[in-house]
């Protein structure tokens, strides 16, 4: 399998300050992809990166094969990127910006820009600087969609959408990438609408990767389990079965990939009572809080 | 793909352009009907000597047009471009950096050049008809400084703009006043003719400069 | 590579803009602003004095020894010049040597000649008015037209902006019949009407032969002055003044210079000595008994005294160390390797040259380069792909290691 994206080794500092230690990830092709990470774990640097508005200041970041920093023209054209806050020349109007981009790129689909764009209802001569935050988010996704490009990179993509144009958004790019073939890495703050899209889950701890698996396999091996607090919980730490405990009053979740007897195993030997373990279902949202903490 | 970019450029001056054009041609009328004032109010020998004996610069109200131009053009081209990032759109775009930026800068100087046929033609049809060949070519050897401020000001300011890092642009603002000034310390006609060729000589090398704010941006370097 | 030369650009602009602004901060900061100093001759003395003025005490009084003398004892020593002090004061002698004091004779006999160095680099548009000078009222006025020399003699009316053809005729004619050969090199003249008559226009053929033109009750009056053509004129000041010793100074290529008789145009040469008029301010002092020649820039002033018929009588000469010889002027050549100048005292037209320091400059590039290395202190690949910063530094010194260090490399890759 092809990688579309790879990152090997990747560090990056600004000044004396360490971002990113030696981040390792492959991105295959055909597949959706969500970044999660809270923030201050250096996403947005590796976005920046992978953007290519970013030098890391060592290792590698190969998108399509080339070092993302000095992309080739041809190349750039086959990767359509969102920027955060939906950024567009604002001074064009919907016209003037479909003509603007068709001419870069041989390929154009402008009937993928008008499908979308011609649902809002607006004059060909607005202004994009006078639209909505959501009226805005599908003139980028059209100019993104016309450009057809195999890799897609979508920073932020709900950030300022209100429910509507955010599930219009994810309806839109499930059906684009629907033919095949497209490879889509994403991130949002909003995890249940990312779960209705993604393939796979790249979630981003401090400095490094915390975990890169499918969503699929992170839903049904991740678990929580949830007991009562007692002296013998206090004594619990975060380790190799464990990936994250929270204690609220008088109720104890563990987070872990371990199944329901290999906790229980572990929990005998740390002198905990099992006796009212339960296992709580997890959406995707309160998986990765669970893995990743809440602070 | 550079009608394209023409086109984007297009789109953010042409208000200027227009502006620009206006304001030269009334300013040329202007100064056409202050030179008939003029003659009527003190003879036309009497402004003949003030201009040769006292140097009068009776175009003097051009003196920092191309300075404005050139500014407001360069800003209003690159302005749009920094602001909230936008220039990650125009980066991303399947062209090299330095084809880009040169393209975009190419449209502004190039509608300064306009602005400068304009104004210089202008002068010359308006100063035939009142004055002798000497007054008019030292008026040309006169402003010759002010354009070619216009010129070094709409690439200078360019690259300030272009510069991603705020102590950057600081340096490259007081290092653009501190050139630009140089340009317009006459207190007479025809003082830079000897010099202004060895003032043009870097000036011909500032439209490279804005490769460099551009390579800065695109490696992230603040 | 581009890139590269990109960010060399900015670095040679800063070159550019410090090396004009730095040494003009510097020397704004620590030099003593003195101007030269005023030497008169005086004739109850027989010796020079000389007042000099700077910022931090004024002006001050000198005898020819350097010694301080008082405002008074320098003003006493002067009647030609404060005799309305000395009146004031009731001490004016009533017959100085030879002369017999009177107030308006002495105006009669006096007159002094100022030519800046900057007099001889100005631009002026080739356009000049003829003044009447047989006026029929008693004072000059401006006439109607202008002329220029081409292959003939050009008279403009600024009225319609054309040629008088019959004027241009005349004149021409004028001058052709004296000989005169077009186009001509040089022309000098002093077109103003405040003064008391006109003198018109001293003009230089193509042959160096020097012509005067006049304009004597609307006709030409041109005269073919026997000033010898090997003479390599520099230029000519005319003065018009009431006691008509002299049309005007002369001054050469050379450096010489000569007052223009009305005894048919006879050169007097001016006895002074190391004088240099792209340098220099040229003072020359006329009263009934004494001619005060003095020629001064920044290091030396050099005075001569003649009688009335140009013998010297004395020399005197005040030698001051030139700024650059100074501390302050030592250490500011081993900062600044070269500086840019635009404006100089010597001229008027803004000028773009660049001046080395030479040797001392050499101490500067090499503690730069030091500097660069301490600051800096970067691994081998840094130095190998930023080479031309330390080419920039040892060519530039302290203006190159500024650039350097504000202006950082990109990630050349």
């Amino acid at each position: 399998m092809e990688n579309v994206i790879e990152l090997r080794n990747l560090t990056h500092r600004y000044g004396n300050k360490l971002v990113l230690n030696n981040l390792n990830l492959s991105v295959e092709k055909g597949r959706i992809f969500g970044v999660l990470g809270k923030n201050g774990m250096g996403k947005t640097t590796t976005i920046n990166i992978l953007m290519g508005f970013l030098r890391p200041t060592s290792g590698v970041c190969k998108v399509l094969g080339e070092d993302s920093h000095k992309l080739k023209p041809t190349t750039r054209a086959k990767i359509g990127l969102l920027h955060e806050g939906h950024i567009a020349y604002d001074f064009m109007t919907i016209k003037q910006v479909e003509k603007f981009y068709s001419n870069f790129f041989p390929a154009w689909k402008r009937e993928y820009y008008y499908e979308l764009v011609n649902k809002l209802h607006l004059s060909d001569n607005h202004r994009i600087s006078n639209m909505s935050c959501g009226q805005r988010s599908q003139i980028v996704l059209g100019l993104i969609f016309a450009q057809d490009p195999e890799l897609m990179i979508l920073d932020d993509y709900s950030m300022g959408l209100d429910p509507g144009y955010r599930s219009l958004f994810i309806d839109y790019l499930k059906e684009f990438v629907s033919v095949g073939n497209k490879t889509v890495l994403m991130t949002s703050h909003i995890i249940p609408d990312m779960e209705k899209i993604i393939d796979d889950a790249i979630i981003m701890g401090h400095q490094k990767l915390l975990l890169h698996t499918s969503l699929k396999n992170f839903k049904e091996t991740f678990h929580c389990y949830q007991l009562k607090r007692s002296n013998a919980t206090d004594n619990l730490h975060a380790d190799n079965t464990i990936s994250n405990i929270e204690t609220i009053k008088n109720i104890v979740n563990l987070y872990s990939f371990k199944d329901s007897e290999q906790i229980k195993k572990y929990l005998k030997i740390q002198n905990v009572s099992i006796n009212e373990l339960k296992e709580i279902p997890l959406g995707l949202e309160e998986a990765f809080i669970g893995l990743t903490g809440k602070y | 793909m550079y009608k394209s970019i023409i086109y984007k450029e297009w789109i953010k001056i042409r208000w200027a352009v227009v502006v620009s054009f206006v304001a030269l041609i009334i300013t040329l009328l202007y100064v056409q009907l202050e030179i008939r004032h003029y003659i009527e109010l003190m003879t036309a020998f009497t402004n003949w000597l003030y201009i040769i004996q006292r140097k009068m610069l009776y175009y003097e109200i051009f003196k920092y047009l191309p300075l404005i131009i050139g500014t407001v053009i360069s800003m209003l081209q690159f302005v749009p471009e920094m602001s909230k990032n936008r220039m990650r759109l125009s980066y991303h775009l399947p062209i090299s950096e330095k084809k880009l930026l040169l393209s975009m800068a190419s449209v502004g100087f190039f509608f300064l050049l306009i602005t400068y046929v304009i104004l210089v033609t202008g002068l010359i049809l308006t100063s035939y008809i009142y004055y002798p060949t000497e007054i008019v070519l030292s008026l040309l050897i006169t402003i010759l400084p002010w354009l070619l401020g216009g010129i070094a000001i709409y690439f200078l300011t360019s690259t300030i703009i272009l510069e991603p890092s705020w102590t950057y642009r600081i340096v490259l603002i007081i290092i653009a006043i501190a050139f630009t000034r140089l340009l317009f310390m006459e207190s007479g006609y025809n003082e830079y003719q000897y010099s202004i060729w060895k003032y043009a000589i870097p000036v011909v090398f500032f439209p490279l400069m804005i490769f460099f704010p551009g390579h800065r941006f695109r490696k992230g370097i603040n | 590579m581009l890139n590269k030369l990109s960010r060399y650009i900015i670095i040679l602009l800063i070159v550019i803009v410090t090396a004009i602004y730095l040494p003009n901060f510097y020397w704004m900061v620590f030099q003593k602003n003195v101007r030269s100093p005023g030497i008169y001759y005086s004739p109850t003395e027989n010796d020079f004095l000389y007042k000099q003025w700077n910022r931090l005490t004024g002006s001050k009084y000198y005898n020819s020894d350097g010694e301080t003398i008082s405002d008074r004892e320098f003003r006493i020593a002067l009647p030609f010049y404060y005799y309305s002090d000395l009146e004031k004061w009731g001490i004016l002698p009533t017959k100085i040597k030879t002369f017999e004091f009177d107030k308006k004779k002495l105006r009669a006999k006096s007159q002094m000649v100022k030519i800046n160095q900057k007099d001889f680099h100005d631009p002026l548009i080739q356009l000049w008015p003829l003044i009447e000078s047989k006026p029929k009222h008693a004072k000059l006025s401006m006439p109607n037209e202008f002329f220029r020399i081409t292959d003939e003699v050009e008279f403009i009316n600024p009225k319609t902006n054309t040629i008088i053809k019959e004027m241009t005729k005349d004149f021409t004619i004028a001058m052709v019949e004296k000989g005169f050969k077009f186009p001509h090199k040089y022309i000098f003249g002093n077109p103003t009407t405040r003064k008391a008559f006109d003198e018109g226009y001293f003009i230089v053929d193509n042959d160096n032969k020097t012509f005067h033109l006049k304009k004597v009750n609307g006709k030409p009056l041109c005269i073919k002055t026997p000033i010898s053509k090997k003479l390599d004129i520099k230029r000519i000041f005319v003065g018009e003044n009431n006691r008509k010793e002299f049309y005007g100074l002369l001054f050469t290529k050379t450096h010489d210079v000569y007052l223009i008789t009305y005894d048919n145009y006879k050169l007097i040469k001016l006895p002074i000595k190391d004088y240099n008029s792209d340098e220099m301010k040229f003072v020359m002092l006329v009263d009934p008994l004494y001619r005060t020649i003095n020629v001064t820039n920044n290091e030396k002033a050099i005075s001569v005294v003649t009688d009335i018929n140009y013998n010297v009588i004395d020399r005197f000469e005040i030698i001051s160390t030139p700024k650059e010889n100074t501390v302050i002027g030592k250490v500011e050549q081993a900062i600044f390797p070269f500086k840019i100048e635009t404006y100089t005292r010597n001229s008027k037209y803004v000028n773009f040259d660049l001046e080395t320091n030479y040797l001392l400059g050499i101490i500067g590039i090499i503690l730069s380069l030091i500097s660069f290395f301490a600051i800096t202190r970067k691994t081998k690949t840094y130095y190998k792909e930023n080479w031309f910063d330390i080419v920039i530094i040892a060519l530039t010194g302290v203006y190159g290691l500024i650039a350097v260090l504000v202006i950082k490399p990109g990630y050349w890759d």
